[in-house]
């Protein structure tokens, strides 16, 4: 048998390992968080009165904050906030530092004038929808609640700032009224869950937060289980942010520590915890690149989110934005079955309308208008100046596929209304997934013409003529952007869309060949 | 018949078959030549040197190697076994272990990604390692497809060696692993190596499953492949064209080891 061969097999991987730089591909290397710097010198004891729902935060943030001051002698209550709130108004409890969920409890507090100096909100804290396991009433969102199988809901009470908020977005949502006589309060949060586990109640609304159990301080995070389901956020476009605020309490024993735990709750460290815990950031994050969104982008705007990318980084380093580029179709597909991702910019609200149907969309925003443009080879050798040029004999016209891409449909509506389609219908010769596609025919001469948007013809201006069409031959396809239910970072998520739609982002729309969404429809 | 007029026969059969087969040839050819008549020297040149496609190359270069190693890893002991052992529910295991190569690599980026959205998916991601959408989901996305691949044309190296060859090893004293160890291994190894080859060009191929696991992010998950995606999706032309003749390149190299190395087994 001929050996010599043999001698490749250790050394390709070796070759190709080498190749690779023995390594992982590179990546911005994180800049170390700002150092905490040692604060005055703190004593004595603590009494921090710390509500279930914060327990599995508050296990690390009480672990930080030793570090700091180990002098100080921490003892908290873990306790319903309800009972904590209720204890405080009778003045039966005085602790240094009152870490409340929402902002509620902190304002009844603070009208009978127990807080000491200004509240402080540490965090932004959501509500969340619970169902039994595996949805068996179909809920997709807040919306459908009010569906006949539903026959009781599990709510928090008013007294309560997650109960307050519920019912604002229960409002906002127009399902209030359908719900009335449905309805279960407590004044413990905590069980609302309980009355999903045992079947007494087919949906609830909780905080967010709590969808991730702990049963004590400092424990692991865990997501709901058993026979509880967590559906997702609810927008806070419906029950507004909620401000997680924290006080010292007139009274306490140690003010000076409460007051020093009360703004370590919003340094950088600290906030990554709120964060982890699926609060949001009351501050963003300072230094190094911390959250990462993705974006997932249809394939044929990418000449313009590439350049918003470079833009938004230079303002913004400490958000890394991952693009994921495909047909927008796809993409759709993709982020239903992924359940994951921050933004979808699909090239046309045909796309968003749809993740907005399933219930993915927490915000929206107009970005820019594609129009549809004729591209011809360049110098135009055959001589095409008007949509009417397509029906001539002889001559190889590309467009979109109408079931898989908005150009196609651009397409087939502007030669129907031209009364153009069935002349021009003999002369097609492809019919493409995606727009990029066609303008890639053309530059390579398989085409003599195409229907693309302006931002294609812009893509391709160096190797193909593009030919403007009469305004009034066709509809202007709005380009929108939308935030995605399953964003765990929602703040930064609304920033980027609103990027895309600033001044800003307009511009850049306006380079890349697109019509930028100022104002009403070009039209 | 006269001998002259039988043998103008067989000339004409020869003839039709030899030039079905040039036919085949020259459309390839002509194929692939059109391809470089669109790229000169110099652009080729300076893709190669740009960031984009030298990222693209070291990532496809790692992501593979470490696919390939843990598909012949796995593909070894799986080979041997469908090779060797009358295995109950063979045809079951058999046909389990083809389907990722007869479906389309899409479903395996599909089925990767409804997988990571189940209970068990999500404890992998949070304690384990994330994987949709990140650079290590690329080599879960490739060594899906790639592993059926491998263990198909490692059983193929393994049905190449005599099993009394084994047998006589036992007779002689081997136990079962020195046997292995001894005589099929040694045997086998020019077709391991080949099948090796194959399921690292398989892998260096992989798109579908990428592009719907990991998605098509710059300076991330772009392997070659993605890369001729992307900047196609520009109409970067150019560029592509030059990620696709490295391809290429690499395909050729890769199918010349397979048959130097004598290497069998049904390729895709």
């Amino acid at each position: 048998m001929k050996t010599p061969f043999l001698r490749l097999g250790p050394v390709l991987p070796a070759v190709l390992l080498l190749a690779a730089g023995c390594g992982k591909p590179k990546e911005p290397a994180p800049v170390p968080s700002e150092q905490v710097k040692s604060g005055p010198s703190l004593s004595g004891e603590m009494e921090v009165y710390v509500p279930c729902g914060v327990a599995g935060p508050y296990g690390a943030i009480q672990e930080l904050f030793q570090k700091r001051y180990p002098d100080v002698k921490i003892h908290f209550d873990l306790a319903n906030i309800d009972v904590q709130t209720k204890r405080i108004l009778n003045g039966k409890g005085t602790p240094d530092v009152f870490l409340s969920l929402g902002d509620r409890e902190v304002k009844a507090v603070a009208a009978k004038g127990l807080v000491d100096g200004d509240p402080l909100t540490y965090a932004y804290n959501s509500v969340g929808l619970i169902v039994e396991r595996k949805n068996p009433c179909d809920i997709e969102d807040i919306r459908n609640i009010t569906s006949p199988k539903v026959k009781t809901v599990a709510v928090p009470s008013q007294s309560n700032s997650s109960g307050y908020y519920a019912e604002l977005a229960l409002k906002k949502a127009g399902v209030w009224g359908g719900l009335q006589g449905r309805l279960w309060v407590t004044d413990q949060p905590a069980l609302v869950k309980e009355q999903l586990k045992a079947g007494r109640a087919q949906v609830g609304i909780v905080y967010y937060p709590c969808t991730r159990e702990t049963s004590k301080v400092g424990g692991e995070q865990q997501h709901v289980q058993g026979k509880v389901q967590v559906l997702g956020k609810i927008p806070t476009d419906l029950s507004g942010p909620i401000p997680a605020q924290a006080a010292v309490i007139k009274g306490c024993s140690n003010p000076e520590a409460g007051r020093a735990f009360l703004k370590f709750l919003r340094e950088d460290p600290v906030q990554d915890i709120w964060e982890e815990w699926a609060f949001d950031r009351a501050v963003e994050a300072k230094t190094g690149a911390r959250t990462t969104l993705y974006v997932y982008c249809g394939a044929g705007i990418r000449p313009f989110m590439d350049p918003v990318v470079e833009e938004y980084k230079k303002a913004h380093p400490e958000i890394r934005l991952d693009v994921g580029y495909a047909g927008s179709g796809c993409l759709l597909s993709q982020l239903s079955f992924a359940r994951r991702g921050d933004l979808y910019l699909p090239g046309e609200d045909y796309y968003l309308n749809q993740a907005k149907e399933r219930g993915f969309l927490i915000g929206q925003k107009l970005v820019a208008y594609l129009e549809p443009v004729l591209i011809v080879q360049k110098g135009n050798p055959k001589k095409i100046e008007q949509l009417a040029d397509l029906a001539r004999k002889g001559l190889k016209v590309g467009v979109g596929e109408p079931e898989a891409c908005a150009v196609g449909r651009a397409a087939e509506a502007m030669l129907k209304q031209a009364r153009l389609f069935d002349k021009v219908r003999r002369n097609i010769v492809l019919r493409a997934g995606n727009v990029p596609e066609l303008g890639n025919q053309v530059t390579l001469k398989a085409l003599d013409a195409a229907i693309v948007w302006n931002v294609t013809a812009t893509q391709v201006a160096g190797s193909c003529d593009e030919i403007k069409l009469p305004k009034t031959a066709y509809e202007p396809s709005p380009v929108p952007v939308g935030v995605l239910k399953f964003t765990k970072h929602e703040a930064a998520a609304r920033a980027f869309m609103g990027f895309c739609a600033s001044p800003k982002g307009q511009d850049l729309a306006k380079a890349a060949g697109m019509t930028p969404a100022e104002g009403s429809p070009p039209a | 018949m006269p001998e002259a007029r039988r043998r103008a026969r067989v000339s004409l059969f020869r003839y039709l078959v030899v030039s079905g087969l040039l036919l085949m040839v020259g459309i390839i050819t002509v194929t692939l030549l059109s391809m470089a008549t669109y790229v000169d020297a110099g652009t080729f040149a300076s893709a190669i040197a740009s960031r984009e496609v030298l990222f693209a190359v070291k990532l496809t270069a790692l992501t593979t190697t470490i696919t390939t190693a843990l598909a012949v890893a796995l593909g070894i002991p799986a080979g041997y076994a469908l090779s060797r052992y009358r295995l109950p529910l063979l045809t079951l295991i058999d046909t389990l272990i083809d389907l990722p190569i007869v479906l389309p690599p899409l479903v395996a980026g599909i089925a990767l990604l409804v997988f990571f959205g189940t209970p068990f998916g999500q404890w992998i991601e949070r304690n384990v390692m994330p994987f949709a959408f990140t650079t290590q989901g690329i080599v879960l996305a490739q060594f899906v497809p790639a592993s059926s691949f491998a263990v198909r044309a490692l059983k193929a190296a393994f049905d190449g060696v005599d099993p009394r060859l084994e047998q006589v090893a036992r007779t002689l004293g081997c136990n079962e692993r020195q046997a292995f160890w001894r005589v099929t291994f040694p045997l086998a190894r020019n077709g391991l190596v080949a099948g090796a080859v194959m399921t690292w060009a398989r892998a260096a191929g992989e798109f579908g499953p990428i592009l719907m696991f990991c998605g098509a992010t710059r300076f991330k998950t772009e392997v070659l492949p993605i890369a001729v995606f992307l900047n196609m999706s520009v109409g970067n032309v150019e560029m592509a064209l030059c990620v696709t003749i490295i391809l290429m390149i690499l395909a050729t190299g890769a199918l010349l080891a397979f048959k130097k190395l004598g290497g069998r087994g049904y390729l895709w």
